[in-house]
This record gives structure tokens, sequence and C-alpha cells, in this order.
């Protein structure tokens, strides 16, 4: 169990992740208790031990997350994402045949760019022919951190960790020379969607 | 007993002991306090070199579960230490893979069904 | 992934290691976007790199049997080995002080996170290489060992190479609660 997720992917994962929780969490100053951002020190343990005991904090809630998700803090990410997801199919391509068509392409991000990222593939990607592209990634790697098969205790906080890879998609078909638009939802516990919508001109 | 009495005074024993235990020893200890035993139970103790502490009551048959702590340990890090939305110290922890997993490694520990 | 002849997890390392430089650049770019003052910039890193730090050091402990340091040589050593197991590529350890409690981590000719960048005139007083000193920082808080980092030399900006030089200054002890001491 622990070899899936361990050794430099975790790294990136960790870094991907703690990126998150830095920009949401310093657009909300009440949340501050959660989140890596305040994470405590050993200064700050003894002031809460000496304070509490270890064990009297609540649990923390964090409620008003998926209201900002949206707002300011999306395109941040996405748009950290986009960078990264141009530079990288740079990368990744540079010893790749020619790509046949919009499919191809498609399919290289489910594959190779997704392998890897995640070490694994998206596991469906569907098409209604018009340009708009669903990929389902039901094992997504960087909430395989916060849940397991039945446990959706974080599912609430779960949107904020898709925005970058949103960015990574739209910036990689970018230097693959499609414009489009991509949006995700977290549909259960570890299982994320992506849609592409390629603009058409 | 409330839960937050009994966990400093639990601190509180745990301190006493390891400073007593290395004041006695006429070396330098490698792992210092590892458990002590009653008549009725026996409580384990393994702290990791980031000095988070892990302790367990057992019945008497259990002599070490030094290991099991161990992989208790190993656990912590992969369910908190990797979850960026578990505050890292200093809280109770209410992650439900965590819990999950400990039951099990408990549960399937060989010093669990042991009556002595 | 694995190619022939190579340890497939020193490979994957190396592979992941540029994907962990270009997400990091893109990182401070927005940073400096939303804070544009170098030096608050700097913050930023020193906290975010202090926060991976934390977590990184459990993972590392726990899952490579890691035991207690002794002395600061080898904790100068555990911190090299961290650098190859997440960055797969370890700095040199030199420049001791005479007392032993003040050592360098050096990379000859190269930044081990900036492979891919360039600085503007302007932007001299940015500490890109920040987010390793909270790092380091962060990791040896957790085992008691309290330290002070300083950038001697970056390779971004025109030197021969990156040396964060650390500096012991001292063990920390564990909290009491109340009514303890």
């Amino acid at each position: 169990m622990a070899d899936a997720i361990s050794g430099p992917s975790y790294l990136y994962n960790l870094l991907a992740n703690e990126l998150s929780v830095a920009l949401y969490g310093d657009l909300d100053k009440t949340s501050e208790n959660m989140g890596a951002l305040t994470m405590m020190t050993i200064k700050d343990r003894k002031a809460a031990a000496a304070a509490a005991g270890p064990s009297s904090s609540e649990a923390p809630v964090d409620t008003s997350a998926s209201a900002r998700d949206s707002d300011t803090v999306f395109p941040k990410l996405e748009s950290i994402g986009y960078q990264v997801g141009q530079r990288l199919i740079e990368r990744l391509t540079k010893e790749h045949a020619r790509f046949k068509d919009e499919l191809d392409r498609m399919k290289f991000v489910c594959t190779d760019l997704w392998k890897y990222l995640y070490d694994k593939q998206i596991d469906t990607l569907r098409t209604n022919n018009q340009g708009t592209y669903v990929f389902t990634d039901n094992l997504f790697r960087p909430l395989a951190f916060f849940s397991a098969e039945g446990v959706d205790q974080y599912y609430p906080q779960s949107g904020r960790f898709i925005a970058f890879p949103c960015g990574i998609i739209r910036g990689a078909l970018s230097a693959l020379g499609i414009r489009c638009t991509v949006s995700a939802k977290v549909l259960s516990v570890t299982c994320c969607v992506f849609e592409v919508v390629v603009e058409r001109t | 007993m409330a839960t937050d009495e009994e966990f400093k005074l639990m601190y509180g024993l745990i301190a006493s002991i390891k400073s007593f235990v290395a004041r006695l020893s006429p070396m330098e200890l490698k792992e210092g306090f590892q458990s002590f035993g009653t008549d009725k139970y026996r409580l384990h103790f393994y702290e990791s070199p980031t000095s988070i502490k892990f302790l367990m009551t057992s019945d008497l048959a259990a002599v070490s579960l030094k290991d099991l702590l161990m992989q208790i340990y190993l656990i912590y890090t992969e369910t908190v230490c990797r979850n960026v939305l578990v505050p890292a110290r200093g809280r109770m922890i209410d992650s439900q893979m965590f819990i999950t997993r400990l039951e099990t490694l408990v549960q399937q520990s060989p010093h669990f069904a042991s009556k002595s | 992934m694995s190619a022939k002849g190579k340890a497939p997890l020193l490979d994957n390392n190396k592979v992941n290691a540029d994907l962990i430089k270009l997400t990091y650049g893109a990182l401070v770019a927005q940073i400096l976007k939303d804070y544009e003052k170098p030096e608050d910039v700097n913050k930023q890193l020193e906290k975010l790199g202090y926060n991976i730090g934390v977590r990184l050091v459990e993972d590392f402990i726990a899952h490579h049997n890691i035991p207690r340091c002794l002395d600061f040589r080898q904790t100068a050593e555990r911190v090299q080995q961290a650098f190859r197991f997440y960055l797969g590529f370890q700095p040199a350890v030199g420049n001791w002080a005479p007392t032993g409690n003040e050592f360098s981590l050096i990379w000859d000719n190269t930044n081990p996170i900036g492979d891919f960048v360039e600085f503007p005139d302007n932007l001299r007083t940015l500490q890109y290489s920040r987010v390793l000193c909270g790092a380091i920082r962060g990791g040896l808080e957790m085992v008691q060992i309290d330290v002070a980092i300083t950038i001697a030399k970056e390779f971004l900006l025109g030197d021969q190479a990156t040396e964060l030089r650390i500096r012991f200054n001292k063990r920390l002890e564990d909290a009491l609660p109340i009514g303890e001491d």
C-alpha cells in the first residue's frame, strides 16, 4: 500500500496540494486553524498543551471552502497548472511521433501525461464527437490522500484540489494546439471527472 | 475521568518515567523506556524520532508491541501527514482513514486474540 | 518509465524532479504577482517550505527506517540523503566549521530546483531557494533540532554553486503539560 504513492511522486503531490491549501488558506483568516499554513510548531504545541491539553481541540470543519472555491483562487491555481502543463508537454512530446488528430492528442493527455503526473492513466475517455471530451479518473491520486473506499470525510474540501490539474490539462492541450476550457467535478470519494470543451473558431 | 484529564496525566507519567529511566541508567540509553507491567495490564510506549508518542495498553501476554506501534506510526504518516487537510500536530486525529486502518492493523495483530 | 540499465526508482525520481521544479517555478511567479515585494515573497516561500518539510520528514523517517541522529554530522548526512530521495540529486556536504556546528550543502554549477529559471535584474533580492531552507528547517525542527539557514551562494544569481549554510542553534525540548516542570 505504501509503495503506490511513496517516493518522489509523493513530494510532487504534497507540493501541489500544499499549494492549494496555501492559496485557499490565505484567503480565509477565520479558518486559520486548519490547513497547512498554520501548522503548529513545537513552540505552539507547548502553548497549546499548556492551555488546553492535547485532546481538547474540535475536529476542524471547513464549511466555507466550497463557497470560495470558484471565486478568486480557482483561476490562480488553474493558471499555475496551465504553465506547468504547457512546459511539461514540450518535454514529453520531444520524441513523440506526429499526432494524427484531435482525438490522438486527447489520448496522449489521458495516457502519457497522466501516467507521468499520477502514475496511472485516465480510466475512460468519452467524446460526443463535437468537441466535448470527458475524462474519468476513478482513483484520482491527489484525492487518494484524503479518502478511501467508503470514507468521504474530506469530500467537501476536495474541490480545492482540482483547479491545478484542470490547468495542467488546458496547458498541455494548448501546447498541442488545442484551445479549450476545462472544468472538473469530484463525483464520488476518489473519482474525478474532467470535461474538456474544445473552442471552435 | 475526563479524557482531557487522562491525557494530561498520561503525558506527565510518560515524561516522568522517561526522565527517571534515563537518570537511572549507567549508560546512554538507546531505546529508553518501552513498557511497564502491572498484574493486570501492560503499557507499551514508542516514540518516533520526531517525538510523536504512541501508547497502548495490553494484556500481560503481549510482551513487546514495539513493532506494532511502529507500524501505527507508518499508518500515521500515510494517512495524516500526507493529507494536507489534517493539521499535522496537536489535535485529535479524526481521519477516518487512519481509524479504519488502525483498527484493521490491531485486529490482525497476533497479540489481538491472545487471552492471558 | 524504467529505462534499461538504470534503477527504476532513480529514473522515476529524475522525471518527477523536473515536474517539481516546473511547478515550483510557476508557483513563485504566482506569489510574485500577489505580493510584488521580493521580501514578502521570500517569507511565503520559507513558510511553504517549512510546511512541506514538517510533513516530509515523517515520511522520510517512517519509510526509510531512519534512526535518531547521534551528532550533527549524522544530521548532515540524513539531510543529504533526503535530498537524494525526494529530488533525485544529492548535494555535497562541506565547509564544516571547526566547532562542528555549522556546515554547507553545496550544489556545484546548479540549483536543485531552478534549472529552468532566469532572473530579471529587478528581482535580485528574491530568494528562489528559500523554500529549501524552510523545508530543512521544518524537517529538523520535528526531530528537535533548531537550525538557522542562510543562502551563502546562489547559482541563479551568477555564483559558481548553490550553497546553503546550516548552523546548529539548539536542541529543542519536549513540551510539558502544565504543572510539570
